[in-house]
């Protein structure tokens, strides 16, 4: 695949360097790259990977953009509110290197449709903000064969490794199975700082350089973590298990079999939600509770967790505290918990609902974030 | 004999410590250090993480050796 005069010209500062050249760039200019989600992670990836002329590039999101996105998720511009991110992305990036063929795929990774689509690439880079989806992409890119270069972020602090790469450990070598859900809170949940997500997403860009350009160096069989506060890093040395492959065939058809039984039972779930949604308190809704002054707000956050809203003003017991008291809430009125997105606070209800009989426990749907939106719509609306 | 603890991700904030020096019997495995930290920080029990012993991820039946830095690295969502 020879490189054009325009192609020698855009990638001259890569070409000059002796370890890419021409050789190298067309090594970029041939391969293709998966990036699943287009988030703080996947926009600063997506942006260098472009920049760099990789000739193919997937991208697959299902979510729109959002005013919480803009803080780090560097593609998007207010212009794109409401947008699908893969679309928006594709945009910019198309606009970033006309050369590159930039493929949009505005829909969720299923299990059911991972393999098929990772046998369409060289390489697959995780952004994903969910451990459902971080599992499907280790047991697709397990069973195709394909390596992934990882990357999370937690507050201020990153993960990056490369898995899967010619015979190196897989996520699940580090990770056997997923946490138990709502256990480990996620940005929406708990913040991140917007830069630390370009530095990791930028590391996860280099990792997938280093993997094209054949050069030395992968950071496969190592999980570094960065802290940006304190500018350390840390690497931790880690192993492929024996059962690597075996446990990718596992999880991946018991993440398929998942799907069908979610889907067969969804009529009869349709039945009793009236029942079981119950606990589940929207913004409007808890507009009007609040003003008939029947119900008792309880914020479940850490006690240093902003903002505090003065309007949701109650009591302060932070979920570790209810977790280990569940009967304190026992002779609360009406209580009504909630926390930043409503992940914690679903969480622990259902655990008070199912484990110690409290069914008057309700909770904010979509927590702080939620009412914050329904609030400004309103504010615009008047 | 003396060792090192490191907290990573939410195990930091939830101990709000990020390392503490630590005593422990010699031939104390993964699994019993494990065992001795959710007993001392009961915030622990249910959470998930993976532990290294001198910076390589460690199996529970490996034992600690005197001066070991352990890590415990939580799994992160975020991206």
């Amino acid at each position: 695949m020879e490189l054009t005069h325009g192609e020698l010209l855009r990638y001259s500062r890569h070409i000059q360097l002796s370890e890419v050249g021409t050789t190298g760039q067309e090594l970029l200019k041939k391969a293709s790259v998966l990036v699943v989600g287009a988030g703080g992670l996947g926009c600063p990836a997506l942006q260098y990977l472009t920049a760099a002329g990789v000739g193919r590039i997937g991208i697959i999101d299902y979510d729109r953009v959002d005013e919480t996105n803009l803080q780090r998720q560097v593609l998007y511009g207010s212009s794109s509110l409401g947008a699908y991110k893969a679309v928006a992305a594709q945009a910019r990036l198309q606009d970033l290197n006309p050369l590159s063929t930039i493929e949009a795929y505005p829909e969720k990774l299923t299990a059911r449709r991972a393999v098929e689509l990772f046998d369409k690439y060289d390489l697959i880079v995780d952004g994903s903000d969910n451990f459902e989806t971080r599992y499907v992409v280790n047991d697709a890119a397990v069973i195709s064969g394909k390596p992934f270069v990882y990357g999370a972020i937690y507050r201020f602090q990153g993960q990056v490794s490369v898995f899967n790469y010619r015979g190196g450990p897989t996520y699940r070598c580090l990770y056997p199975s997923p946490p138990p859900e709502g256990s480990v809170p996620n940005c929406a949940e708990v913040g991140v700082l917007g830069v630390l997500a370009g530095i990791i997403g930028t590391q996860q860009a280099n990792e997938a350089l280093k993997i094209i350009l054949g050069l030395e160096g992968v950071l496969s069989g190592t999980v570094l973590i960065y802290d940006s506060r304190s500018t350390e890093t840390t690497r931790l040395a880690i192993r492929r298990k024996e059962d690597a492959a075996a446990r990718a065939q596992e999880g991946l058809a018991l993440a398929r079999k998942a799907v069908k039984e979610q889907r067969s039972e969804s009529p009869a779930a349709a039945c009793s939600s009236a029942g079981e949604d119950d606990f589940e308190i929207d913004p409007p809704q808890l507009e009007e509770l609040l003003a008939s002054g029947q119900i008792q707000m309880i914020d479940i956050r850490g006690p240093e967790e902003e903002p505090r809203l003065e309007e949701l003003q109650g009591l302060h017991l932070p979920m570790e505290m209810i977790l280990e008291q569940p009967e304190s809430l026992s002779d609360v009125k009406q209580p009504v918990l909630y926390c930043t997105s409503g992940t914690r606070s679903r969480f622990v209800v259902q655990l008070l609902r199912d484990n110690h009989h409290m069914q008057h426990v309700r909770h904010l749907r979509g927590g702080i974030g939620a009412w914050l939106r329904h609030r400004a719509a309103a504010g615009e609306i008047r | 004999m003396n060792i090192t603890v490191r907290y990573f991700g939410m195990v930091q904030e939830l101990l709000s410590l990020d390392r503490e020096p630590l005593a422990v019997d010699p031939d104390t495995s993964v699994k019993t250090l494990r065992g001795r930290l959710e007993s001392r920080y009961p915030a622990l029990s249910g959470i998930d993480f993976a532990v290294a012993v001198n910076q390589e991820l460690a199996a529970e039946d490996t034992t600690l050796p005197a001066g070991a830095e352990v890590a415990l690295l939580p799994p992160f969502a975020g991206g």
